[in-house]
């Protein structure tokens, strides 16, 4: 399942709860989440998760037939759902397109830090944070990142606007997050906070502006 | 009399190995390979290269990494303004990049290994554009509060973010690429043209 696809199913408030999802299976997901923040993901086995769960290995391939795979992959999806279901209700507080942009950085910055296990599983996919993105690893983050911030920006804006300051202020969290120099330290609600005025703002009002400018003129044609 | 390997410098075989890259692929691109390209043995080019073929790899990608910024340095060196100059910038770095076959190829065949490889290369790079824009920067009105440094480090990072993932923007579009610019590179850095 993409990322994409995962963001878009859970971006609503409250837990998207699936019909079929069992406690056992449940069960078996938070199993593996224990074990990712106790040791290294490549060494989780299914017979570890079993252990860990109280259940037998049988049992697990019964509610995950693609073994391994498949529980890594549920386990990954269980935890970007708790991401952007916990970041949604801290977004959705905000009272300005400032105070959004903060809340999304520094929410999301809270929770992908490198002990943590949304961090580690997207890691082991190859999808980690660990190392500054750029092209199609870049190009998926931005995606989701702006679908998910757009509709919140949308609160002061039209939704072509609020598309194009989500992607920016995703672009500028990014390229932040990463790499050594003069860096901004994305935990720290003062410098979010600096960065988001300095770097996010000035950009997303002069983009309002245009909007409405070419919306005003559009009206004096008719 | 010298032998053959005694004038060959690392420099060079690096170049070879990229031609091994340009002509054969990455998969194909094996030490032996690269070795006989370069007319070296291949004890000699384990000694330059004690990492393998990974660690040869991962120096090409920075080789041709820096002939790529510093073709582009060369292109926009008639620029006279700070929007001319990223405009320009931009616009050439985008065509060279959709042009470069080599980038393109390896892009397909083994994606993992230029991501591995350029994030290496990516701190000294930045370092090197904001070196490049402090002049551009210092030359320009800037807006209340703002540090040509600070805005040239900033400017640095977002060139590096949009030519990896340009996201909604097309890069060939001059008018495009104007209107970037001027909203999400300069509108916190140059003064304020809202009414």
């Amino acid at each position: 399942m993409s990322l994409t696809a995962i963001t878009a199913e859970h971006v609503a408030f409250g837990a998207t709860v699936r019909a079929e999802e069992s406690a056992r299976r449940i069960r078996a997901i938070d199993a593996t989440l224990e074990l990712v923040t106790l040791r290294d993901v490549r060494s989780i086995s299914l017979g570890a998760v079993a252990g860990q769960a109280g259940t037998s290995r049988a049992t697990l391939y019964r509610w995950f037939p693609g073994g391994r795979d498949e529980l890594l992959d549920a386990a990954l999806q269980t935890e970007m759902t708790r991401f952007f279901c916990a970041l949604s209700t801290e977004v959705a507080q905000a009272h300005s397109v400032e105070e959004t942009c903060v809340a999304f950085l520094l929410g999301a910055a809270q929770r992908l830090q490198p002990a943590d296990s949304l961090a580690t599983l997207l890691d082991e996919q190859g999808r980690g944070l660990r190392a500054p993105l750029t092209f199609d690893g870049l190009d998926q983050a931005l995606r989701v990142g702006a679908d998910f911030l757009w509709p919140f920006l949308g609160r002061w804006m039209d939704i072509a606007s609020a598309k194009r300051a989500a992607e920016l202020c995703v672009r500028v969290g990014l390229s932040y997050h990463f790499g050594v120099g003069p860096t901004v330290d994305l935990l720290d609600v003062t410098e979010v906070r600096a960065l988001v005025s300095a770097r996010v703002v000035p950009s997303v009002n002069l983009l309002c502006l245009q909007s409405q400018t070419r919306g005003s003129e559009s009206h004096v044609d008719h | 009399m010298t032998t053959r390997a005694q004038r060959v410098a690392p420099h060079d075989v690096l170049a070879a190995a990229y031609r091994c890259v340009a002509l054969r692929g990455v998969e194909s691109t094996t030490l032996a390979a690269v070795a006989e390209e370069a007319g070296i043995s291949r004890a000699t080019l384990y000694r330059w290269f004690p990492g393998g073929r990974e660690e040869l790899l991962t120096q090409v990608v920075a080789w041709e990494h820096q002939r790529f910024f510093l073709a582009l340095y060369e292109a926009v060196r008639n620029c006279t303004t700070l929007e001319e100059v990223m405009v320009q910038g931009l616009l050439e770095a985008h065509r060279a990049m959709a042009t470069h076959e080599v980038l393109q190829m390896v892009l397909a065949q083994d994606p993992g290994l230029l991501a591995a490889a350029l994030s290496a290369q990516d701190e000294p790079t930045r370092a090197q554009i904001a070196g490049f824009l402090l002049p551009y920067l210092e030359a320009h009105e800037l807006a209340q509060g703002v540090d040509p440094l600070d805005a040239a480090a900033h400017l640095a990072r977002l060139v590096l973010s949009y030519l990896g993932a340009p996201g909604r923007w097309d890069l060939s579009d001059p008018g495009e690429v104007a209107e970037l610019v001027q909203i999400e590179f300069l509108a916190g850095v140059v003064p304020s043209s809202l009414q």
